[in-house]
């Protein structure tokens, strides 16, 4: 068996998983930054722009 | 073609598709720099190894705002009037895109490149493409990733670019709050004769 020094060259790291879906811990801050950027892009007004909600 | 901005673009989400064009920018700048000094350089030194970070940061960046663009367009139906070819161009550049990531994770000339490219040579074996790409042939993956497909992607941009400009950004979706405001009655109540709309 390896040694305590020998690692396999790559090592994602923890996952989650359900099923099938495999999901490394990046991909899930990946993911949920997207969703965090997309609902500021809608919500925060953009600047100059003609605000006004009444028409 | 259009030469005014309508007033409903003046949002964020208008921005995706032009943060991806200046990523994609990047990854061309970054990606010319390791061509000119090759894997011995992009691995070895202290300069080298920042374009070749820069390079995949710039990748991070593409793919990042190209997804969220594509979620903008979905919900708002942006392949309506007229601008289907718009919506599919897009989608092939997407498609293209992770051909080119792809084929850039095997030119990476590493551990990682080995793994990626031992795996997905039996995925290519087993559509039957085996015979036409193989995964572990540097010089063939590397020649698709720096020539083929970046002509194929900066040709499409280019297309997808024209057609924006040619049909305009898609107007917001109508908004139905159960009143016509064109008609001035509730919405799918019957309009009598001679009062219908022009």
């Amino acid at each position: 068996m390896n040694g305590p020094g020998l690692q396999p060259p790559i090592n994602a790291g923890p996952a989650w998983q359900y099923s099938f879906f495999n999901l490394s811990v990046p991909d899930l801050i990946v993911v949920g930054l997207m969703i965090v950027v997309f609902v500021l892009a809608i919500a925060i007004p953009f600047p100059g722009g003609d605000n006004d909600s009444t028409h | 073609m259009p030469d005014t901005m309508p007033s409903y673009v003046d949002s964020y989400v208008y921005l995706f598709g032009v943060l991806t064009l200046a990523s994609f920018f990047w990854i061309i700048i970054s990606g010319v720099i390791l061509v000119i000094f090759g894997p011995d350089w992009w691995h070895v030194s202290a300069v080298g190894h920042f374009f070749n970070s820069t390079h995949f940061w710039s990748v991070q960046a593409f793919f990042f705002f190209m997804v969220l663009h594509l979620w903008a367009q979905f919900l708002m139906a942006a392949w309506r009037g007229g601008r289907h070819w718009t919506w599919i161009g897009g989608w092939m550049l997407f498609l293209l895109s992770i051909l080119a990531g792809f084929t850039g994770y095997l030119s990476q000339n590493n551990f990682d490149a080995q793994w990626v490219g031992t795996q997905g040579k039996d995925a290519m074996n087993s559509v039957g493409v085996g015979g036409f790409f193989n995964l572990l042939n540097f010089g063939q993956m590397y020649g698709l990733h720096v020539f083929l497909l970046p002509m194929l992607i900066l040709f499409l941009i280019g297309v997808h670019l024209f057609l924006v400009r040619k049909h305009g950004v898609v107007e917001p979706l109508p908004l139905d709050d159960g009143y016509d405001k064109e008609n001035r009655r509730p919405t799918g109540s019957p309009v009598p004769e001679g009062e219908s709309r022009p």
